[in-house]
């Protein structure tokens, strides 16, 4: 009898503990289907320099697949916390300069500095749907044998770099 | 649309049959041009050489339908994948420039002659289930698919069961209900 008072109650506490999971939850942050899968094959002119870059040539290293443009304004958010890990030197960073003007890209990675190891364009945005990009930035990390091991969606910070990004580049690069 | 204009022409001078809306109907000459069209032998044969004409003419015809009806399979292609950017829209609706890059790319396969499965595949292995207005029923998305139901259930069960142990007033017996009766005589004025 008394516990059955209680029933709304708990009823209720359930209803808010489960809606207030749902707030912290973020809808627009779509899991990938592509983790654990094998990088989506490319070969895509270089930025800067003459020639392609193709994923094979990544091939044997753990790197980051960093998915910018001069339009995007997370990319600029972000820029910071790219440029500091850059700097540590622990892994290539490769950006795919996603449906952008060349010049525009070039200019800005002179105004904002450039963090990538090698930028890669992909004017059409083929490559971009190849790896269900929707938001940019994205950000990648692709193993050693070109398999896509994690995706981070929008900008990054100190906090999302040092916290996961960085663990699970260190446990493939120790493995 | 431009594509089709010629053979229909063509085919309305042939069987002298005027298209809809047009001025050949109306017009006064043409009034007994149904007995005029079965008189002359050399025009009948005439007739028939411009019918195979058109049989010719209408191969090409059948090629923009095929692009009509490829655009239009394209469109209700589009109509059943979710916009990832803008999420509550197609990518028919969207205006987004993603959505219109997966428009592009749903085009482009229906007309390299890959079937609506392979599309949503495509879709589906780059985006997730979640591209999909009409998801799989498969172990990640039962409970997508049987929340409502199991909710409903559940709110049934509850009704009937609270039906069922619906607390019963003590019924008054027929010594009290005359006791009753006399108490409200007593209150009655009249």
């Amino acid at each position: 009898m008394k516990l059955k008072s209680f029933l709304p109650l708990a009823l209720f506490l359930g209803f808010a503990v489960l809606l207030g999971i749902g707030l912290t939850l973020k809808p627009r942050e779509l899991p990938s289907p592509l983790i654990d899968k094998p990088a989506p094959q490319f070969s895509l002119p270089r930025l800067q320099q003459d020639g392609a870059l193709a994923l094979a040539d990544m091939r044997g290293q753990v790197w980051l697949l960093n998915v910018w443009a001069s339009w995007c304004v997370g990319c600029r958010e972000e820029h910071p916390a790219l440029l500091r890990l850059a700097q540590r030197k622990l892994l290539p960073i490769v950006g795919l300069n996603y449906k952008d003007e060349r010049a525009d890209a070039l200019r800005w990675l002179k105004e904002h500095d450039d963090p990538y190891t090698v930028s890669v364009v992909d004017a059409d945005g083929r490559v971009g749907i190849d790896y269900g990009v929707y938001g940019v930035p994205e950000t990648f990390i692709i193993d050693a044998a070109g398999r896509i091991r994690y995706k981070h969606i929008g900008p990054l910070t100190d906090e999302s770099v040092e916290r996961e990004l960085l663990p699970r580049i260190r446990a493939l690069q120790g493995g | 649309m431009m594509r089709n204009a010629s053979p229909r022409i063509l085919f309305s001078v042939v069987t002298g049959a005027a298209p809809v809306g047009s001025a050949a109907r109306t017009h006064p000459a043409n009034a007994s041009g149904a007995s005029v069209r079965m008189a002359h032998p050399t025009l009948h044969f005439l007739r028939g050489c411009l019918l195979a004409l058109c049989c010719l003419l209408a191969v090409p015809t059948s090629w923009a339908n095929a692009d009509a009806s490829l655009d239009a399979r394209a469109q209700r292609l589009a109509e059943q994948l979710r916009c990832v950017v803008c999420q509550n829209q197609s990518i028919a609706e969207s205006d987004a420039d993603l959505a219109r890059d997966l428009r592009r790319q749903v085009s482009e396969m229906l007309a390299a002659g890959q079937d609506e499965a392979a599309v949503r595949a495509f879709m589906v292995e780059r985006y997730g289930d979640f591209v999909l207005y009409d998801p799989p029923l498969k172990a990640g998305t039962l409970l997508l698919w049987l929340g409502p139901l199991l909710l409903f259930a559940s709110a049934v069960g509850a009704f009937a069961w609270r039906l069922r142990h619906l607390p019963r007033g003590p019924q008054a017996d027929a010594a009290a209900r005359a006791r009753a009766r006399a108490l409200l005589k007593e209150d009655d004025p009249a």
